[in-house]
């Protein structure tokens, strides 16, 4: 099973995410995303971020919970290779994310997004997988 | 809304979609012949028979020549809704809210400056920080700041003496869209912000140093001090993380306030509320703080690009003065003579630009002569227009025409075509300098990924919307 794959759209791009559970599926859209900002290979784990969302629909975990990755490399430049990421029944969301500073000297920016859309948007379990679909305004 | 949707010709420019299913009016699609199928790829049209179903929707919903697939409404649409029964949507907006365009024209030729381009695009480069881990040091804003810029837009940097007055006369609404309120931005967008005023932005944003290389208007282009071989700067940025943080809370609040005001939606994208609603009436108030961001985000930019040029010729006197600053993504309330009475609606324009015609009150004194400047960048490889607004825009397109030239090719398609070309050389045998904070950049932006932008002005000509002034030949561009 692949963790992710990009899908090509003529203005912007997106993410087909799987996974196992509802946490790995989370944590591999969150590789994807940082893997679109920047290569993940020169991405180093030098720190640790935690983060919490509260309990919403499915969909709207996903979009909340990339878009706040995306605005911590905005805002903070905080930019994570790894995630381990919990779902607890009420779909609330708890992740520990493993990353660094973006450091210009190491680090080239391959694109900055705007934001996450509900274009498309979808997460669903199909047989024992869970696949998601996320577009992003470039 | 089914799949396929009907088109039908009405003449060599306008294709319209004929009123079907929850459809509340006709679509009118500006292109020619050849450009339909491209156009209809992604299913743009189905795009624009959608917002024919928003309630409220006054005259057509139209699409301009560059149209391409948006979220929600297409990149090109144009609608615009009555006062009472109408909607306020952000996707007609779109999440970079008021990208827009300006140009400086100057009193430099390119044949005295050609060695000189090279020194002034490393300087504009060095001088604007494109966004992400580089900022202005000199330029740091407080909270309180931040919302006088919110609150007044262009008019903020010039009272800080970023520009001269002469600059908002020539910014579409003066530079400041009225009732903005700061208390409605969240603080996450505040925060993405702060520090990203005065910063260019990645994607498609751009500053480009190029000059007059041909004049179809002289009278006009005369007018506007735009004489062949003059050097012009376009400046393209927008709202920043600012604005797309607004248009992302808004969105979360539209699509519950379509659901408590029962307005069918075909597309969740379209999401929106009655412009007479709370909810509507906030995201005008909001969107209006992004609006005035932008026009606060250019004028920084061309007044650090007139110091660079200052810098690097070594005199002050240059005549770097604003042609014009257009808005692309925005909501406006105008007025329009609709069956035969004067009537304010609110103007949805998504990767659209006004085009008011001369006379209109709406346009500066300087310009009402000759019409309301229109700035039509291209890809950084062919050329850019200056147009001027027609009476034809304002009868049938609520005063408004193209935006730019439209992708044509994904950025994964792009690079792949660009793997066996070196852009930056192809593009320097040309003559054309590029500065990139990227690399990744400079090959998603290849020019081949874009229409030919001559193509798309030639219809919004043709349709009489707009009319040719002259066109503008890339020198040296800084992509962000």
């Amino acid at each position: 099973m692949k963790s992710y794959e990009y899908i090509d759209h003529t203005a912007d791009i997106g993410i087909r995410a799987y996974g196992m559970s509802l946490g790995e599926l989370l944590q591999h859209a969150g590789e994807g995303l940082s893997n679109l900002i920047i290569d993940k290979g020169t991405i180093t784990e030098s720190l640790e971020k935690h983060i919490t969302i509260d309990r919403c629909s499915l969909e709207e975990l996903l979009v909340t919970w990339l878009g706040e990755l995306n605005y911590l490399f905005e805002t903070k430049g905080l930019i994570f290779k790894r995630f381990i990421v919990d779902i607890k029944a009420n779909n609330s969301l708890y992740a520990r994310c493993f990353g660094e500073k973006y450091n210009p000297a190491r680090h080239a920016i391959k694109m900055l997004i705007k934001a996450v859309t509900y274009h498309q948007l979808r997460v669903e379990k199909k047989g024992d997988v869970w696949e998601s679909c996320t577009f992003f305004d470039i | 809304m089914s799949e396929d949707v009907k088109l039908e010709r009405i003449d060599q420019y306008r294709w319209r979609i004929p009123r079907a299913g929850k459809m509340n009016t006709d679509g009118i699609i500006y292109a020619d012949a050849a450009m339909l199928h491209d156009i209809n790829k992604e299913q743009t049209f189905k795009q624009v028979a959608n917002v024919a179903c928003l309630p409220g929707i006054v005259g057509n919903s139209m699409a301009m020549p560059d149209i391409h697939w948006g979220y929600g409404f297409p990149i090109g649409g144009v609608a615009a809704f009555d006062c009472d029964e109408g909607i306020i949507s952000p996707g007609g907006v779109g999440y970079d809210i008021n990208c827009g365009v300006r140009l400086l024209r100057s009193n430099l030729d390119r044949h005295h400056i050609k060695d000189k381009i090279k020194n002034l695009i490393d300087k504009i480069f060095r001088t604007i920080p494109s966004g992400v881990g580089s900022k202005r040091k000199d330029l740091k804003l407080n909270q309180k700041d931040e919302k006088a810029v919110l609150q007044e837009g262009a008019q903020w940097a010039i009272r800080k003496g970023y520009g001269v007055t002469r600059d908002i006369e020539c910014t579409e609404e003066h530079g400041c869209i009225p009732h903005a309120d700061p208390e409605l931005i969240s603080n996450r967008a505040l925060e993405r912000g702060k520090s990203q005023l005065g910063t260019l932005g990645s994607g498609n944003h751009f500053i480009e140093i190029g000059y007059i290389s041909e004049i179809y208007d002289k009278q006009i282009a005369a007018s506007l001090g735009l004489g062949l071989d003059g050097i012009t700067i376009i400046i393209h940025s927008g709202s920043r993380g600012l604005g797309h943080q607004i248009c992302d809370d808004f969105i979360k609040v539209m699509l519950k306030s379509s659901e408590k005001y029962g307005i069918d939606l075909p597309d969740r994208q379209l999401c929106c509320a009655p412009l007479n609603s709370q909810e509507g009436k906030n995201y005008l108030a909001a969107m209006a703080c992004a609006a005035n961001f932008a026009f606060a985000n250019r004028q920084l930019m061309a007044h650090w690009v007139r110091e660079s040029f200052e810098h690097i010729m070594g005199e002050k006197d240059l005549g770097l003065d604003l042609i014009y600053d257009v808005c692309h993504n925005i909501a406006k309330f105008e007025d329009f003579i609709i069956d035969g009475e004067k009537r304010k609606v609110c103007v949805h324009r998504k990767g659209a630009t006004r085009a008011f015609p001369p006379g209109h009150p709406g346009i500066g004194k300087m310009y009402r002569h000759i019409g309301q400047p229109v700035l039509i960048p291209g890809d950084m490889g062919r050329y850019s227009y200056v147009l001027v607004g027609t009476d034809q825009a304002l009868k049938e397109t609520f005063g408004s025409t193209c935006h730019g030239a439209g992708r044509i090719m994904s950025r994964r398609q792009a690079k792949k075509h660009g793997k066996d070309h070196t852009t930056e050389k192809e593009l320097f045998d040309k003559g054309i300098l590029i500065r990139a904070a990227s690399r990744n950049t400079i090959k998603e932006e290849l020019p081949e990924a874009y229409k030919d932008v001559a193509d798309v002005v030639n219809v919004v000509q043709g349709a009489g919307l707009s009319k040719k002034v002259v066109k503008l030949t890339p020198l040296a561009v800084v992509k962000g």
